[in-house]
C-alpha cells in the first residue's frame, strides 16, 4: 500500500498513515523523496501515523537533508504524542519544523 | 379393488332409460374417485361405457406436449372395439375429436360422410366408421383430451341406430368425471415424484453430514459448524489431528447453491482428505487440490478455500487462502486483524508462483483465529440486516467469553432458522491449547512465561512482535504508553537481527516474554552469525544521519540491554528488561 500525496496551492502534502515500521518505511521514503523532486515545499501529514520506528525516523531524516540541500521547505504537521516522543528520543524534535496536531 | 367394484356393476343393455345412465354414472364416478391405477380404471370404464351405450368401438385420447408446441398430439391411450388403435397420434386440431377439443363441447355426427371435418382413420382392418359421438375431457380451463364412441350397434332387426342427444349428455358427464380422475392421478403422480426427490435430497444431505468431522471434545482448540441453507450444502470444513499433535484444518465454499455445488463440494472435500494425510503443507496442498479440480471442473464454477495447520505447541497457524473471505485473528487485547486472500479461488486455473499458494505464518499468542463463509457475512440476522465483516467482529465479540464450541452455536443462532446461504464457521482457540483456563490463571499469577513464540525473521512479522509484546505488557498491568515503549525497543532489536544478523536471508527469532517481580524481561534468540558487541553501540546523537538509531532506542526505552551467552546451536541471545511502574505493580 502506498501513501497518498495531495497537491495544494503552495505545497505538496505527503499523507503518511498507519504503522511506519521497517516493513513500510521504504514506501514512506519513496513518497517523501519523490515529492521533494517537484521543488515545491513539502508538508508531511503525520496525523494518521500510529507508530514510527527508527527506520521511519531515518526516512524523515533523509528527506529533511535532501530538502535542506535543495532549499525546499520541509515540515511535519499534525504530529501526535507517540510520534513526538520517538522524535524527541532521537533528539530530532528541535531540528524538524514541527506543527503539533 | 377396481375390478371388483366394476364387477358389481351389472352390465345392463342400454334401454334409453335415465335409470341406466344414472347407475353407470354413479358407479364410474365412485370408481374414478377411488382409483390408484388410472390406466386400468380408464380401460374398464371405457369398456363399460361402450357396453352400456351400445357402441361398436370406443377410444380415449389424451393431449401430449406443451400448449403451443407444433408437436402437440392427441394420443390414443385406451380403446375397445374390433381394432386396437392404442398409440395412434393425431394433430390436436384434426377431425371430430379436434373439433370437440377446440370447442370444449360434445360433438354428435350421425353420418361422417356428410361432415367435412371427418378424417377417415387408417389401419382399421375393414372397420367402417359411420357415426361418432365425442366429448372433451377437461377440468376447469385445462383440456386433457377426448373420449370418442363409434357406431351405435344395430338393434335386433339390423336397422341402423344413431346416438341421441341423451347419449351426448351422458357421455359429457362421464367425460367430466374421467377428466377429474385423470387430473387427480397426475397431481398424485407429481406429488409422489416430489416426495421421491425430497427423500433423495435427504439421503444426499446425510452423506454430506457424515463427511464433516464429529463434534470435537469441549476442551479442544479447533471447533467447526456447518448449516446448509437447503438440504445439501456447497460449504464444508474439516479438522484432521496429526499424530505429532498439530491439527490440519480447512474451510471451503463452492460457488453457487444446490445439487451441482454439493457435488463439487464432496469432490473438493474428498481431495482435501486424501491429500492432507500426505501433504501437511497448506500452500502445496491447495495447489494439489487446484490441479485435480481443474481437470474436471464445470465451466463457471469455482471454490474458495482456506487450508491451514495449527501447532498448539508453538502457538501458531500456517495457512493459505485461495480467494476466501479474510480469516480473522482476535488477539488477547481484543484487537482484530484480518488476512485477505493472497491468491485466487480454486478451479480457475491460475498461474501460481513456485506452483504453490502463498502461506501466512501467524503466531496466535493465546488469541483466537476465525474462519467463516459468506453465508455469515452476507447472511441475514434476525433484524434483517447483513453483518458484513464488521458485523462478524461484533457477533464474535458478543460471545467471546463462552466456551469455544458453544460460541459457534450461539454465533450461528443469530442467523435465525431460514438461511439464505450455507453457513460454515471454524475457530481455533489458542488459549484452549494450554489445558484449560485454571492452569492459565495459575500461570499468570506465578508470572512465569507470558509469551514463547518462534517468529520468521521478516519485516512483515514485526507488527505481530509488537502486538505480542504489548499484549504481555498490558496483561502485566502496564499502561498503554509503557507497553508501546517496550514494543518499540523489541521491534528495534528484531530489526537488528533481520538486517545485520540474517542480512535479509531467511531465519527465525525466538521471542520469550517473562515477568520477574516488577520487571518484564524480553528474550530474543536468533540463529544468525554472532554479532560483535562493538557493532551494536548506539550512535552519537549529534551526528545527524539516517540509521543507527535503533540501538539507541533500545537503551533509551528499557532499563537494561544485555547480550547473554546463546544456547547451543543459536547465534545470539539478547535480553531486554524494563521495570514496571510503581502503580502497576500489584
Amino acid at each position: 500500500m502506498s501513501f497518498r500525496v495531495t497537491e495544494g496551492d503552495q505545497a505538496l502534502t505527503v499523507h503518511l498513515s498507519g504503522e511506519i515500521d521497517l516493513d513500510r518505511s521504504p514506501e514512506a521514503r519513496k513518497a517523501l523523496l519523490s515529492s521533494l523532486a517537484d521543488g515545491r515545499p513539502v508538508v508531511v501529514d503525520m496525523g494518521e501515523v500510529s507508530y514510527i520506528d527508527s527506520s521511519g525516523v531515518a526516512s524523515l531524516v533523509e528527506a529533511y537533508q535532501r530538502a535542506k540541500e535543495s532549499k525546499i521547505d520541509f515540515s511535519l504537521h499534525r504530529v501526535g504524542e507517540r510520534v513526538l516522543k520517538v522524535l524527541s528520543l532521537a533528539r530530532l524534535d528541535s531540528i524538524f519544523t514541527i506543527v503539533p496536531g | 379393488m377396481s375390478a371388483s367394484l366394476l364387477g358389481n356393476l351389472s352390465p345392463k343393455p342400454y334401454a334409453g332409460r335415465s335409470a341406466g345412465y344414472l347407475e353407470l354414472l354413479g358407479g364410474l364416478m365412485e370408481q374414478f374417485a377411488q382409483t390408484q391405477d388410472i390406466e386400468q380404471t380408464l380401460k374398464l370404464a371405457l369398456q363399460r361405457i361402450a357396453d352400456t351405450m351400445q357402441a361398436e368401438a370406443a377410444s380415449l385420447f389424451l393431449l401430449e406436449g406443451a400448449p403451443g408446441d407444433s408437436r402437440r398430439r392427441l394420443v390414443c391411450k385406451v380403446c375397445v372395439g374390433p381394432s386396437d388403435i392404442t398409440g395412434l397420434a393425431l394433430p390436436e386440431n384434426s377431425g371430430i375429436a379436434g373439433r370437440a377439443l377446440a370447442a370444449n363441447a360434445a360433438q354428435i355426427v350421425a353420418d361422417v360422410r356428410l361432415d367435412r371435418d371427418f378424417v377417415p382413420p387408417s389401419g382399421l382392418d375393414g372397420f367402417v366408421v359411420r357415426s361418432i359421438l365425442c366429448a372433451p375431457l377437461s377440468v376447469r380451463s385445462e383440456r386433457l383430451g377426448v373420449v370418442e364412441l363409434i357406431n351405435r350397434k344395430p338393434c335386433g332387426s339390423g336397422a341402423e341406430q344413431l346416438f341421441t342427444p341423451e347419449d351426448t349428455d351422458l357421455l359429457a358427464a362421464l367425460a367430466a368425471a374421467a377428466a377429474l380422475a385423470i387430473s387427480n392421478a397426475r397431481l398424485t403422480q407429481s406429488m409422489v415424484e416430489q416426495e421421491r426427490l425430497r427423500r433423495e435430497l435427504e439421503l444426499a444431505a446425510a452423506v454430506q453430514r457424515n463427511l464433516l468431522p464429529p463434534p470435537q471434545a469441549a476442551d479442544a482448540a479447533v471447533h467447526g459448524l456447518s448449516r446448509p441453507a437447503r438440504g445439501v450444502s456447497g460449504d464444508f470444513y474439516d479438522i484432521l489431528p496429526l499424530p505429532d499433535g498439530r491439527i490440519v484444518f480447512a474451510l471451503a465454499d463452492v460457488s453457487g447453491k444446490g445439487m451441482n455445488a454439493a457435488l463439487v463440494m464432496v469432490k473438493t472435500h474428498t481431495l482435501f482428505r486424501s491429500w492432507a494425510k500426505r501433504l501437511a503443507d497448506p500452500g502445496r496442498l491447495l495447489a494439489r487440490i487446484e490441479a485435480e479440480l481443474c481437470e474436471t471442473m464445470s465451466f463457471g464454477m469455482f471454490v474458495t478455500m482456506v487450508v491451514g495447520i495449527y501447532d498448539p505447541h508453538r502457538h501458531e497457524v500456517r495457512f493459505s487462502n485461495a480467494g476466501h473471505e479474510p480469516p480473522l485473528w482476535r488477539d488477547t487485547l481484543g484487537i482484530y486483524h484480518d488476512f485477505p486472500a493472497g491468491d485466487p479461488p480454486l478451479g480457475i486455473q491460475c498461474k501460481l508462483e513456485n506452483n504453490r499458494y502463498r502461506e501466512n505464518v501467524l503466531p496466535l499468542a493465546g488469541g483466537t483465529f476465525y474462519l467463516y463463509t459468506d453465508g455469515a457475512t452476507e447472511g441475514r440476522l434476525a433484524d434483517g440486516t447483513m453483518p458484513g465483516s464488521e458485523g462478524m467482529r461484533g457477533l464474535i465479540e458478543a460471545h467471546v467469553d463462552e466456551p469455544a464450541a458453544q460460541r459457534l452455536e450461539h454465533i450461528a443462532a443469530h442467523f435465525g432458522g431460514e438461511l439464505r446461504d450455507d453457513l460454515t464457521l471454524l475457530l481455533i482457540d489458542d488459549a484452549a491449547a494450554d489445558c484449560g483456563v485454571q492452569r492459565r490463571r495459575r500461570q499468570r499469577r506465578s508470572a512465569a512465561v507470558l509469551v514463547s513464540q518462534t517468529i520468521p525473521a521478516s519485516t512483515d512479522q514485526l507488527k505481530i512482535v509488537r502486538r505480542l509484546v504489548e499484549a504481555a505488557a498490558r496483561q502485566s498491568g502496564a499502561s498503554i504508553d509503557w507497553a508501546a515503549d517496550l514494543a518499540l525497543a523489541v521491534d528495534e532489536a528484531c530489526q537488528n537481527i533481520i538486517r545485520h544478523g540474517y542480512r535479509g536471508c531467511e531465519g527465525r527469532i525466538e521471542l520469550r516474554v517473562r515477568r520477574r517481580d516488577n520487571q518484564l524481561q524480553v528474550e530474543l534468540v536468533d540463529f544468525a552469525p554472532s554479532v560483535k558487541q562493538d557493532d551494536c553501540k548506539g550512535r552519537r546523537l549529534d551526528e545527524l544521519r539516517p540509521g543507527g538509531l535503533g540501538t539507541h532506542f533500545m537503551h533509551a526505552l528499557t532499563d537494561r540491554v544485555r547480550f547473554l551467552l546463546p544456547p547451543k546451536g543459536a547465534g545470539n541471545r539478547l535480553l531486554l528488561s524494563k521495570n514496571l511502574q510503581e502503580e502497576s505493580v500489584p
